[in-house]
């Protein structure tokens, strides 16, 4: 299951939210030994604000095993911090419908209730959900995203239509590369992470906890 | 002057696209030399005035100096027919949204460096306005060709680069965006 959480339904979602920070410093600080904040084994930064969006896979007993995190561009996000000297022409995207996405986490420790099978799936069902978002609850023209070419390169060879804008060596000695990457928000791309998914009906992608209504909805 | 020319404006502006087939002979029969029909002066082809969409450029004097086309991938199109080759999954988008355009052409050596800048503002124009439901248009085209247009403010997603001809021709995706219209007009 995939929640779409929000600054308006976080209060019903902290045990999950929690979790998934603890999964981002399993991945991003414990596997991939970024150098990220860490406290009490959540990682956290100055990109977790009010303005901030996730998409959190649980698997079937609720366990978060998948996240990433999307920032509209017009709020402060990584492109103005960290990541700062990977764009010439941030200006540019710093507007409405330009949104950032970062810290797409998936927990790669399979066991009996989280195969392997799954585990492949949980880059790709984030995806769709956050194509679906974007096609139709909130209008996103243009996403940009940080990532290692080959991490790009997956999610182009399984429907995504990237354009490659920047690439940075960060890293000479271990050749650590990260490549800075526009992609659009089409029907196409969402079909053909679809049919990979297998999840063809659209109320199925994520759930949305109403806050008014208290209750969770599927998107239609 | 740039004129929208729809399906249901044809025999309005019969001139027009009769001007706009002299310019397309021109440019691509006279001019480029390639191997395309055509037929007393006029280039056209079978995907003329069928679904078919134009815009067409005007000079002061209302001579037709730049012209294209464009048509949503749900009807025939060039890519399944001759460019067939230059999108292996052309199936995957032929749905409503996508739209293809091409027979970009420009009077050569006119005076008017700006006629493809606004051809190309003009269609993120209309597919922002919502007049059509407009997800993305391919154009194919050489790779100078995009780069220009790139430099113009257009932002675009590379799909695929064949060879036609042992020419290096790139096929992209132009979605209607704020940051390209901005830019074409402010440049």
């Amino acid at each position: 299951m995939i929640y779409l959480i929000d600054n308006s339904n976080n209060d019903y979602h902290q045990h999950t939210i929690t979790e998934m920070f603890k999964l981002r410093f399993k991945v991003f600080g414990q596997t991939l030994k970024w150098d990220v904040k860490e406290k009490n084994g959540l990682e956290i930064d100055d990109y977790d604000h009010e303005h901030t969006n996730y998409l959190v896979y649980t698997d079937s007993l609720g366990r978060v095993k998948g996240c990433l995190r999307f920032i509209e561009m017009v709020h402060p996000c990584m492109f103005d911090g960290p990541f700062q000297f990977a764009l010439k022409n941030l200006h540019d995207f710093k507007r409405k419908d330009y949104w950032e996405l970062s810290r797409l986490a998936i927990d790669q420790d399979i066991d009996e209730n989280y195969t392997n099978e799954e585990m492949q799936l949980v880059g790709i069902k984030l995806l769709q959900a956050y194509m679906l978002f974007g096609l139709e609850l909130q209008k996103i023209e243009c996403t940009l995203t940080i990532g290692y070419p080959q991490v790009i390169q997956f999610y182009k060879e399984q429907g995504l239509i990237f354009e490659s804008l920047n690439k940075i060596c960060l890293n000479a000695q271990t050749n650590e590369i990260i490549e800075v990457a526009a992609f659009p928000t089409l029907n196409y791309c969402y079909d053909q992470y679809a049919l990979k998914s297998q999840l063809s009906s659209k109320s199925n992608v994520f759930w949305y906890m109403c806050p008014i209504a208290k209750e969770f909805s599927a998107l239609t | 002057m740039i004129t929208y020319i729809t399906p249901d404006l044809y025999e309005q502006h019969r001139d027009l696209l009769k001007q706009s087939y002299q310019l397309r002979y021109r440019v691509f029969c006279e001019k480029k030399q390639w191997d395309i029909s055509a037929e007393n002066g006029q280039e056209k082809d079978e995907y003329d005035e069928k679904n078919m969409h134009y815009l067409i450029y005007q000079d002061d004097d209302g001579i037709v100096r730049g012209c294209l086309r464009f048509i949503e991938m749900i009807h025939p199109c060039m890519l399944e027919g001759p460019f067939n080759f230059a999108l292996p999954n052309v199936k995957d988008f032929k749905k409503k949204g996508y739209w293809e355009s091409t027979r970009f052409a420009i009077e050569p050596n006119h005076h008017n460096t700006n006629i493809a800048r606004l051809f190309l503002a003009k269609l993120i124009e209309i597919g922002l306005s919502n007049q059509e439901y407009i997800e993305g248009f391919f154009g194919i085209s050489f790779p100078s060709v995009k780069r220009l247009f790139n430099k113009y403010g257009l932002f675009t997603f590379d799909i695929n680069t064949i060879s036609i001809d042992q020419d290096t021709t790139c096929i992209w995706l132009f979605p209607p965006m704020h940051l390209s219209l901005e830019k074409l007009l402010r440049n």
